[in-house]
């Protein structure tokens, strides 16, 4: 069976032969020769996400927000420090990027013309409320939900209406070439989410659902990364209709916890935990807690992906304890069809 | 006149914890049109009530009742924000009284976020919830280092430190900080928090305390 119909069957519960494997953003060498002796099943590309005036990630500067970056000299994605709608009154002439300019999609055909037994996805950062507070700032994001929540609204609808062309785009070039779309949304702290399930419910869910729908329009399935402690956001992620969550810190959820309440409902794409366990660099807490994984968040018919976090260097994890990670995982692939 | 002055404690402690920060606010909406914690200060203030009370009996009641909610999350950050700053609709009338030594502040703390980090939001809250209790705050801001934190200290030798970090990868740098802090000002706490710090990190590293949020400090100190 090729590597497509394995991840889509642990996406939509049809009972997958194995553990499908999601290993892309590979950052050094000695991963990209761990990473050979594992299966590899999705393809995945960034090049959507290419500014104009460099990769954010390399190149701190204006973004095609106009969204100001910066990083210091520790190796991690850097963030964003200065926001163009901090001003409310700034809104009425603020531009924002054209979603089908071609420099966003140039470079896609080369990334996913080879290997069509493989799942293909293409990532767009940066999704609803993280583009909101980058463009409004953080502090006055959360304040204006309740100061000025008409201002929000616009904003919202502004990123939203932006999201949907450039993926309407990238569908009219790729079609069914594409099988997935990956989008980031960090909801939660180390303890509770950033904001109530009511503003998310006010704010956010219907304009997820129209973008959701528009995606499974096109035949692809939503791949959502959501950082922190989101648990009580994970039923809305469900309704709107997140089809795959990518949540990377299985201790602050509570592995048991999280598997007893949405194992079945809701596939899940992800690592040992990026911040509680894989810093450690301890082998035998790896690989009990990838074994508590499987155990938990997957089902007889599927519903776990497992995922390499990508940037080693920046969470302080080594490769080798990320090898013991991948040994680990692939030893269970087979964890349901014995 | 003292039933007076102890309703209006009560109703300024309320508008702490709503957010509501002036009789214009249009936040929240059930109190629309009503006075704000700014007006009713003012209103203490001319009633003679001590400034001192105000800020204990008032603004830090109202605070800890919000900082309570949140620790048992049954409140949010937004309402957190929203309630400092309604508190600093207050403070501004208080201030002069700072000034002037008729409110004692309750000690001078230097925050930084450590080296290598940008993150500031939990440092902000932190600076909000401490300066609503009345201590004076020196923010150093963010990509802070020992020498910025040492040369602050020899600026504020009575003062204690917050460090704050979000990245594992900057959390370590928590360790050094804290060795040449200690190794010059021995004597000086530290204290730490943030998304990746834990109790035994704190522990390894020789500070003074971890605190997971700004609710758990402010009670500690």
């Amino acid at each position: 069976m090729i590597s497509k119909e394995i991840v889509t069957r642990a996406i939509e519960f049809k009972k997958p032969p194995r553990l499908p494997f999601f290993l892309g953003g590979m950052w050094s060498d000695k991963l990209k020769a761990i990473i050979k002796n594992f299966p590899n099943d999705v393809c995945d590309t960034w090049e959507m996400d290419r500014q104009v005036n460099g990769w954010y990630f390399d190149n701190p500067t204006l973004d095609d927000w106009n969204c100001i970056w910066a990083k210091t000299d520790v190796e991690n994605m850097g963030q964003v420090v200065g926001h163009p709608l901090q001003d409310w009154a700034k809104f009425d002439s603020y531009k924002m990027p054209n979603p089908k300019n071609p420099f966003y999609f140039e470079r896609i055909e080369d990334e996913i013309k080879d290997g069509d037994d493989k799942y293909k996805v293409i990532t767009t950062h940066f999704n609803l409320f993280e583009r909101l507070h980058m463009l409004h700032g953080f502090t006055e994001t959360l304040t204006d939900f309740y100061m000025e929540p008409e201002k929000i609204e616009k904003v919202l609808d502004m990123i939203l209406r932006y999201k949907i062309d450039l993926l309407t785009e990238a569908h009219r070039r790729f079609g069914d070439r594409i099988n997935g779309v990956f989008m980031t949304d960090d909801w939660g702290t180390q303890n509770n989410t950033f904001v109530s399930a009511d503003i998310f419910k006010q704010f956010f869910f219907d304009r997820y659902k129209i973008l959701f729908d528009t995606i499974h329009s096109f035949g692809w399935h939503v791949i959502l990364h959501s950082c922190g402690r989101v648990n009580d956001f994970v039923p809305f992620f469900i309704e709107t209709g997140v089809d795959v969550v990518n949540m990377q810190q299985p201790q602050a959820y509570g592995i048991e916890e999280l598997g007893a309440r949405f194992a079945g409902k809701i596939a899940f794409l992800t690592t040992v935990d990026i911040q509680a366990t894989l810093p450690k660099n301890n082998p035998a807490e790896v690989r009990q807690e990838a074994r508590d994984l499987v155990k938990n968040w997957s089902t007889t018919d599927g519903g776990l992906i497992v995922f390499n976090y990508g940037d080693s260097e920046g969470i302080g994890v080594t490769d080798d304890i990320a090898e013991v990670m991948f040994r680990e995982f692939y030893d269970l692939r087979n964890y349901w069809n014995k | 006149m003292y039933l007076l002055m102890s309703e209006l404690l009560k109703e300024l402690a309320y508008c702490i914890e709503r957010g509501k920060a002036t009789k214009e606010s249009p936040y929240p909406p059930d109190l629309k049109e009503k006075d704000g914690a700014s007006e009713i200060t003012q209103q203490l203030l001319e009633n003679g009530t001590p400034p001192d009370d105000i800020l204990k009996l008032g603004l830090m009641v109202g605070m800890g009742n919000i900082g309570d909610k949140f620790g048992r999350g049954e409140a949010y950050i937004p309402e957190l924000l929203i309630a400092a700053k309604t508190m600093n609709a207050s403070m501004d009338h208080l201030k002069p009284f700072f000034e002037k030594g008729d409110i004692q502040r309750m000690g001078t703390m230097i925050l930084g976020t450590v080296t290598g980090d940008l993150h500031d939001i939990g440092k902000n809250l932190v600076r909000m919830v401490l300066e609503g209790d009345g201590w004076k705050v020196v923010d150093l801001g963010t990509d802070v280092g020992a020498d910025k934190f040492l040369k602050a200290l020899d600026e504020n030798p009575e003062a204690n430190i917050c460090m704050s970090a979000l990245l594992t990868t900057t959390m370590i740098n928590m360790e050094s900080i804290t060795k040449d802090i200690k190794s010059r000002y021995p004597d000086t706490k530290v204290f730490i928090g943030g998304a990746p710090v834990t109790q035994s990190f704190n522990d390894s590293i020789g500070s003074d305390g971890y605190f997971p949020d700004p609710h758990s400090l402010t009670n500690h100190l």
